[in-house]
């Protein structure tokens, strides 16, 4: 399933970061570590990313808001919140992201920040957009569910 | 086990909740550390898992505050952070935490660390010595059945709901109720001290032997006050005698042993007066039927001033549904119980049916053992 999802989410010509141990596609979400993390349970994916997506305009806003006032120490805060949310549903990229966010930040000039929150937007769209198709796509096959149940 | 999670990330605390929840664990979440601290005063938490980075009160805070407020019975802490590198496990530990989950964590492997947590929890064997210490000294007074688990029940629940009124809150924190909860079992030890022929009597007391039955509260606190004077800094052991001395004290000041009124009563000994009675009225003695709980609740009320300071009426009346839930699975354990233990003599002595002694609570009338004097 996690191959699909990939598949489907490859717009962007960003693959040769991890080539050597991940899938060639840089994923948007690891989907099967994220339903591993899940005990396998949909219904708490659902649940996750519905909490996930509903994040974006909150946390988006803020950091904009701290950028305004220039504000490094917030803007850093709220990048290592959005790294951890990024950890737990295992979207990997975004995790970059704001880990990129955070660190710039964190030395205080400012717009050296900006492309790095840009590129923080970027990623959340495709988490959003991502997430939606993964909850539209009725869901993984079978096998991959009962893989997973393995324990 | 009762765990709360305290994380400003809500996509963590639903997986975190639900996971834990998938195995057998109660959870409570907290979005900051200021409600981490106040739900932390219910008393009912001894295992927390929270978040290093959040706004206002960081986890490290938090940590912090814990160690420094719950002293008394310990928590253990686990906290969960992308923070990696040993300067932040120093940090960390420093702090006060037992454990490390690194974010995003693996449903497995966050089960392992919470029963190593459970294992440490469970060496704090304080509460069972007390508990045993109690039940030693209430054996000899057959008739009381479950009393010791229910009082420490129902002064939880009056502890905890003091907890959350302002008069109280400076007062009743959750070592306070956990303290309660590990010492009111002791408040009738100094029953060890009262002769068989008073304590075992099954009609009603004379007025000298009372004078000696009230002795109880005063043997009891002594014994109490001896080991206090060797461990001065161990606060069970002083709430336990102030517990053991006052829980006869009545509201007015016409009590026993001191003849104390209103707030020198010890708080504890007027949260304790109260369960105990309740306690006594609804459960089956010798002397007398087991009252309903609405009519044990008449008669509080009635004695509302008099016996009982009224901040403990309301708390126990706020929460009467919990005393009656209480009481009812006590009842249902205790017919369970006397049931098995029945059928298994049964099988060997089948005469013990229809022995008195065997149920002598129900089968012998009050006085008729020719014990009046
Ligand atoms: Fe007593
Ligand atoms: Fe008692």
């Amino acid at each position: 399933m996690g191959q699909r999802i990939s598949d489907s989410a490859q717009k962007d010509g960003d693959s040769s970061r991890d080539g050597a141990t991940e899938s060639p596609n840089g994923d948007v979400f690891n989907s099967v570590e994220l339903l591993n993390r899940c005990m396998g349970d949909r219904g708490l994916v659902d649940r996750v990313l519905n909490k996930f997506r509903s994040r974006f305009p909150g946390e988006m806003e803020e950091i904009t808001n701290a950028l305004k006032q220039g504000d490094a120490d917030r803007v850093a805060r709220v990048a290592h919140r959005v790294k951890g949310t990024a950890a737990s549903v295992s979207a990997k990229r975004l995790f970059q992201a704001a880990a990129d966010v955070e660190d710039a930040s964190r030395t205080g000039r400012l717009e050296d920040v900006l492309p790095s929150i840009e590129r923080l937007r970027e990623e959340w769209e495709k988490c959003l957009h991502e997430a939606e198709a993964m909850s539209s796509l009725e869901h993984a096959e079978q096998a991959v569910i009962s893989d997973l149940q393995r324990v | 086990m009762r765990i709360l999670v305290v994380d400003d990330d809500d996509v963590v605390t639903e997986i975190v909740g639900d996971v834990l929840a998938r195995f057998g664990h109660h959870v409570t979440t907290a979005r900051s550390g200021r409600e981490a601290l106040e739900l932390m005063r219910s008393g009912t938490y001894r295992l927390v898992i929270l978040d290093w980075e959040m706004e206002e009160m960081s986890g490290i805070e938090l940590c912090r505050h814990i160690r420094q407020r719950y002293s008394c019975s310990y928590v253990y802490i686990i906290m969960l952070t992308v923070r990696r590198g040993t300067e932040n496990i120093v940090e960390g530990l420093n702090a006060g935490a037992d454990d490390f989950i690194s974010k995003p964590f693996e449903p497995q492997e966050l089960c392992v660390r919470i029963r190593a947590g459970e294992r440490i929890l469970a060496l704090d064997s304080r509460e069972l010595t007390i508990f045993s210490l109690a039940k030693l000294a209430e054996s000899r007074d057959q008739e009381t059945g479950a009393h010791l688990e229910r009082i420490r029940e129902y002064c939880r629940i009056i502890a905890g709901h003091l907890s959350r009124q302002e008069k109280f809150r400076a007062q009743v924190d959750s070592e306070f109720v956990q303290l309660i909860y590990m010492t009111s079992p002791l408040h009738d030890i100094g029953k060890v001290g009262i002769p068989d022929r008073i304590l075992l009597k099954p009609s009603a007391l004379t007025w000298e032997e009372f004078e000696i039955m009230k002795q109880h509260a005063v043997i009891g606190s002594k014994t109490l006050d001896a080991a206090v004077d060797v461990h001065p800094e161990a606060k069970f052991l002083c709430m336990a005698r102030d517990i053991a001395r006052s829980h006869h004290e009545w509201f007015d000041g016409s009590g026993y042993p001191d003849g104390l009124a209103g707030e020198s009563i010890p708080l504890c000994g007027r949260i304790v007066g109260l369960a105990d009675v309740y306690d006594a009225l609804t459960t089956k003695r010798v002397y007398k039927k087991a009252y309903s709980h609405d009519v044990a609740r008449d008669i509080i009320l009635e004695e509302t001033g008099t016996h009982f300071d009224p901040d403990i009426v309301r708390a126990f009346i706020e929460n009467e549904n919990l005393f009656v839930k209480i009481r009812e699975q006590f009842l249902a354990r205790e017919e369970f119980e006397a049931l098995s233990l029945l059928q298994s003599q049964a099988k060997f002595i089948p005469e013990l049916l229809t022995a008195p002694e065997f149920f002598p609570e129900r089968m012998i009338p009050a006085g008729a053992m020719g014990g009046k004097s």
